[in-house]
């Protein structure tokens, strides 16, 4: 598959553009961990944000529309991650990747045939998951209670479809219609979809 | 061989969207060798687009070419590389914050040469000369993104100069640029063509520069079609009115205001014994960046500017002219509450004046606003007239729904921007959405505006509707505004006061 | 006395043996090891590198929130059956530790430039992608400033924005994705082609010095997996 720079480049901006926003979703995280701490459940608090990382492997691939862009658009945000200075360092490459496959996982199921809401939430759940599954090994989740992993995925569930799988497709919908994304797939279809509508009225 | 043209564009068709309407039509354009052309035309009449398309940028990446042949210097322009079209045609685009992609000059210039396989030993030689030449040698290692408009752009000549291709295409290369750097660099230029044989083509609103440097003019019309070619500059005044008919302007075009001003008017905003830091001390630190922290060598305190006083009279329009980098954005900035400062600022509202130190950002942002030099980053709906009824409603409370909208639909008429009521900001061309910018800032009902070169980029008529407009809200609802510009003429036509920011110091001048 | 020898090392090569030890770690689950790890981590970056110490002090702070919840967490909701509730609490949160030291270890010591010419010498990455990631590198300073501009934007016009902030993250996408375009197309037009055939000013080679400290790193590591398995 030829990327061209232009596409690489617009991952790589949006990926970093989608930090900001997780910058914000951190104090919401660093504040509920505080506050849940005490009661014993603090690691949930920064479950419920977690869909902000997955944001921008759906939305670079709802709008590019090709295979392989969510592992591309994973690993290229994990590489921006590791050369800013992220605490995980070459490790956050390895979780990149698992995301990145969580998320074509959930656009292969119609062999990328359709992207819509549905495969959006699909992919986002997938995302979750398989992320978690990667955790639970890696953090050695294994000493929790059932109880606490149960909150945890569904913690994590909750946010990555409303995040990564709504209002990521939100966010694409209103920048399609913006005129903005004519460069892509998502856009073109947007625009051949008006004239449609234009020459029936 | 100097019989082939330079450029050579033959029946060009191009449209931006699958199906759209065509931005260029039919277009077909002659550039000589070893000349400086100059083109001109009314804003979106699709001279960027022209220009990246004759550079092969597009329809390369992204929109449809329907019909048309470019040759650059007599080979068809498909048939050449990426890295032979650059060795024949170097490109400076409209928006200088958009074209680099190193940290520093220094690094970009090194991408450049390591683009053209130079050998690593000549690179650092190399890269200080052309430093040298272009007057950016203070900024080789200076972070890309902390210089000023105008510096950019020098910067980016820079790199044009040191890649040293056969022809030079500059998308208004001097925008952001006083004029007396614009001086500098027309020598530069000339010496360009006369000296080494290059082939110079400029885009640009602003003749009066060029008088005397340019060997020829191309005016274009609608759809990028060419309207008229002057051959020879002298005859430039008897092209008067067709310059007046497409909205450009010609040299001495702005008229000088008339002073009916009699009554003196208190200063709303004194500035006293104020000092500004030439690097921001308050810098927001993110976690995200934190490793990034720059090492920024910490000169002895340097200032932009020291120990000045100067007031800001109220209800009257006041310009700030001043070199490139000499502090005019970050002077607004200071005002929004974004840099720290020395000395006080007194703003006196309603004949109370308070210490602007003491105030909070809400409180201030209750009495001034602002147009950002970048239009873009201004909006906060999805279509154009919320943008402008979201202020009158907060002026207006009591209006219902349809006033307000006629309201805002009248205030777009008079910038020309009716016919695009229900678009997305961000469709509208770079000057439309300036204009666009200033009219949502005017509806906010703030006493204070402060407009960062608002008519940059744009041309004469758009630029007289749109100060027309600043004008007379200016008169109606005793608005004051602070604006910084370039154009000498604009600032000599509308502002009531004129101030230079010289030497560290900002002085009133008198208009002559 | 500090040395900068772990600064110094191939970054591509110190890049792939953290991530072989982070991989390794998963197999694992002492917790006496991750902390034989943090602790390795800490005494190369404070005896092997001049990283400055100040900058990975802060930095660390906001993880001490993170452990401290693991630890509590841990210790109230483990698994009662299989650990003691201070062994699970000592596991989830000196696993943590173990990967921020790793983590850390790399990012103290790696400058990023050196580390993606590095990609492109010894690991083939096409000189396409390295300098478009090195171009968003480059870029994000400028995007940070777009992004308080914009905020600063809807204050000004005082619109509210929540602690999710989608308003001004459409303003900037909208200006990301235009950037794309743009930079790209300026990158073209200085006649990069994105293919192998440039000359590079900074080269980064291997050296002996790299296996042999790289070899030692992880026979340690390998060493205290087998002590404190
Ligand atoms: N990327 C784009 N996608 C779609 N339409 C565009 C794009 N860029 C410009 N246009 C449209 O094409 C037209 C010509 O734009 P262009 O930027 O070439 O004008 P211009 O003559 O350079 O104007 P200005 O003097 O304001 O820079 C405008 O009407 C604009 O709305
Ligand atoms: N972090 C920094 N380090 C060094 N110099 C800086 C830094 N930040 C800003 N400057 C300098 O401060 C000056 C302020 O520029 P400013 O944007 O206010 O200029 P300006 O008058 O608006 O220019 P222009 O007309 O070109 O827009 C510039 O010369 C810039 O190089
Ligand atoms: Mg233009
Ligand atoms: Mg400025």
């Amino acid at each position: 598959m030829k990327w061209k720079l232009k596409d690489i480049l617009m991952i790589a901006i949006v990926g970093v553009l989608f930090s900001f926003l997780f910058l914000g979703a951190n104090e919401l995280g660093v504040m509920l961990t505080a506050a849940l701490t005490p009661a014993g459940y603090g690691p949930l608090g920064y479950q419920i944000i977690y869909g902000a990382w997955f944001m921008a492997a759906t939305f670079a691939t709802y709008i590019i529309q090709k295979a392989g862009v969510g592992i591309l658009a994973e690993i290229i945000a994990a590489a921006l991650e590791t050369m800013m200075g992220s605490m995980f360092g070459p490790s956050a490459i390895l979780s990149g990747l698992i995301q990145g496959v969580g998320c074509e996982l959930g656009f292969l199921v119609t062999a990328y045939k359709k992207f819509n809401t549905f495969t959006m939430i699909l992919s986002s759940v997938f995302c979750s998951v398989i992320s978690f599954i990667f955790e639970y090994y890696r953090f050695g989740y294994g000493v929790n209670t059932k109880q606490m992993l149960v909150l945890m995925l569904l913690c994590r569930t909750i946010s990555s479809v409303l995040l990564t799988g709504i209002a990521s497709k939100l966010l694409a919908d209103q920048l399609a219609n913006a005129g903005v994304l004519r460069g892509y797939k998502l856009g073109i279809k947007q625009s051949i979809k008006k004239n449609e509508t234009k020459g029936a009225a | 061989m100097s019989q082939v043209p330079a450029i050579r564009g033959e029946h060009i068709s191009f449209r931006y969207l699958e199906q759209g309407t065509r931005i260029l039509e039919d277009v077909s354009i002659t550039i000589p060798r070893e000349k400086i052309t100059v083109l001109m035309g009314s804003s979106g009449c699709g001279k960027s687009t022209l220009a990246s398309v004759l550079c092969g940028l597009f329809p390369e990446n992204g929109g449809v070419l329907e019909s048309g042949e470019i040759y650059l210097c007599g080979d068809f322009i498909t048939n050449l590389s990426v890295r032979d079209r650059a060795k024949r045609i170097s490109m400076m685009f409209q928006n200088p914050d958009l074209q680099f992609c190193m940290a520093t000059l220094r690094e970009e210039l090194y991408f450049c040469m390591e683009n053209y396989c130079i050998s690593p030993n000549e690179m650092e030689e190399k890269a200080i000369e052309a430093a040298k030449i272009m007057g950016t040698n203070h900024l080789l290692d200076q972070n890309i993104y902390s210089l000023s408009g105008g510096e950019k752009q020098r910067a980016l000549l820079t790199c044009i100069y040191l890649m040293d291709a056969e022809c030079i295409f500059l998308d208004e290369p001097f925008a952001n640029l006083d004029p007396d750097g614009v001086q500098d660099l027309m020598g530069l230029l000339k010496d360009l063509c006369c000296k080494h044989k290059k082939t110079i083509i400029a885009i640009d609103h602003m003749s009066d520069h060029w008088q005397g440097i340019a060997d020829r003019f191309v005016i274009l019309k609608k759809k990028g079609q060419v309207l008229c070619e002057i051959e020879d500059p002298r005859d430039l005044p008897s092209y008067q009115a067709l310059f007046l008919k497409e909205g450009i302007a010609y040299p001495g075009i702005w008229k000088k205001k008339e002073i009916t001003l009699q009554e003196e008017s208190k200063a709303i905003l004194s500035f006293k014994n104020f000092s500004l830091p030439r690097i921001p001390e308050k810098t927001k630190k993110s976690s995200f960046l934190f490793f990034q922290k720059k090492k920024e060598i910490k000169k002895k305190t340097d200032y932009l500017l020291e120990d000045t006083t100067f007031h800001i009279p109220e209800g009257r329009i006041s310009a700030i002219l001043g070199k490139s980098g000499s502090g005019k954005s970050s002077l607004l900035m200071t005002l929004l509450k974004q840099r720290s400062y020395q000395g006080s600022i007194l703003l006196t509202c309603k004949d109370l004046p308070k210490e602007y130190q003491t105030l909070s950002q809400k409180e201030c942002f209750k009495h001034l606003s602002i147009a950002f030099q970048n239009p873009s980053n201004q909006f906060v709906s999805q279509n154009v007239i919320e943008e402008v009824s979201d202020g009158l409603r907060r002026l207006y409370p009591k209006k219902d729904k349809d006033e307000i909208s006629s309201l805002s639909l009248k205030l777009l008429k008079t910038c020309k921007l009716e016919d695009y009521q229900n678009y997305s900001p961000y469709m509208l061309s770079q000057g439309q959405q300036r204009r666009l910018a200033v009219l949502s800032v005017l509806s906010g009902g703030q006493k204070i505006l402060l407009l960062d070169e608002p008519t940059y980029g744009q041309d004469y008529r758009s630029a007289k509707a749109l100060m027309d407009q600043v004008s007379k809200e200016v008169l109606e609802n005793k608005i004051t505004v602070l604006m910084t510009t370039h154009d000498r003429g604009l600032a000599a036509a509308y502002a009531d006061h004129i101030f230079v920011l010289k030497d560290k110091k900002i002085k009133e001048v008198s208009k002559q | 006395m500090r040395n900068g020898l772990f600064d110094s090392i191939n970054p591509s090569m110190k890049f792939f043996v953290i991530l072989l030890a982070s991989i390794l770690l998963i197999f694992t689950s002492s917790w006496k090891m991750n902390l034989f790890v943090f602790a390795l981590s800490l005494f190369l970056l404070i005896f092997f590198s001049k990283a400055s110490l100040l900058a990975f002090i802060k930095s660390f702070l906001p993880v001490i929130l993170m452990v401290v919840a693991s630890f509590y967490s841990g210790y109230i909701n483990g698994n009662q059956a299989e650990h003691s509730p201070i062994d699970s609490a000592l596991l989830l949160s000196s696993r943590v530790l173990a990967y921020i030291g790793l983590g850390f270890l790399f990012s103290f010591t790696t400058n990023k430039k050196a580390l993606i010419m590095s990609l492109i010498d010894q690991c083939h990455l096409s000189p396409k992608f390295a300098y478009g990631i090195l171009a968003a590198v480059n870029l994000i300073p400028t995007l940070q400033r777009e992004w308080t501009e914009v905020n600063l934007a809807y204050r000004v016009r005082r619109k509210k924005v929540g602690i999710l902030p989608f308003g001004p993250l459409f303003n900037s996408l909208v200006n990301g994705i235009r950037w794309s375009e743009n930079v790209a197309m300026a990158m073209e037009s200085k006649g990069f082609e994105g293919d192998r055939n440039r000359t590079y000013f900074l080269k980064i080679y291997v050296k002996p010095m790299d296996f042999l400290f790289l070899g030692i790193f992880l026979g340690i590591f390998l060493l205290g997996m087998i002590i404190f398995k």
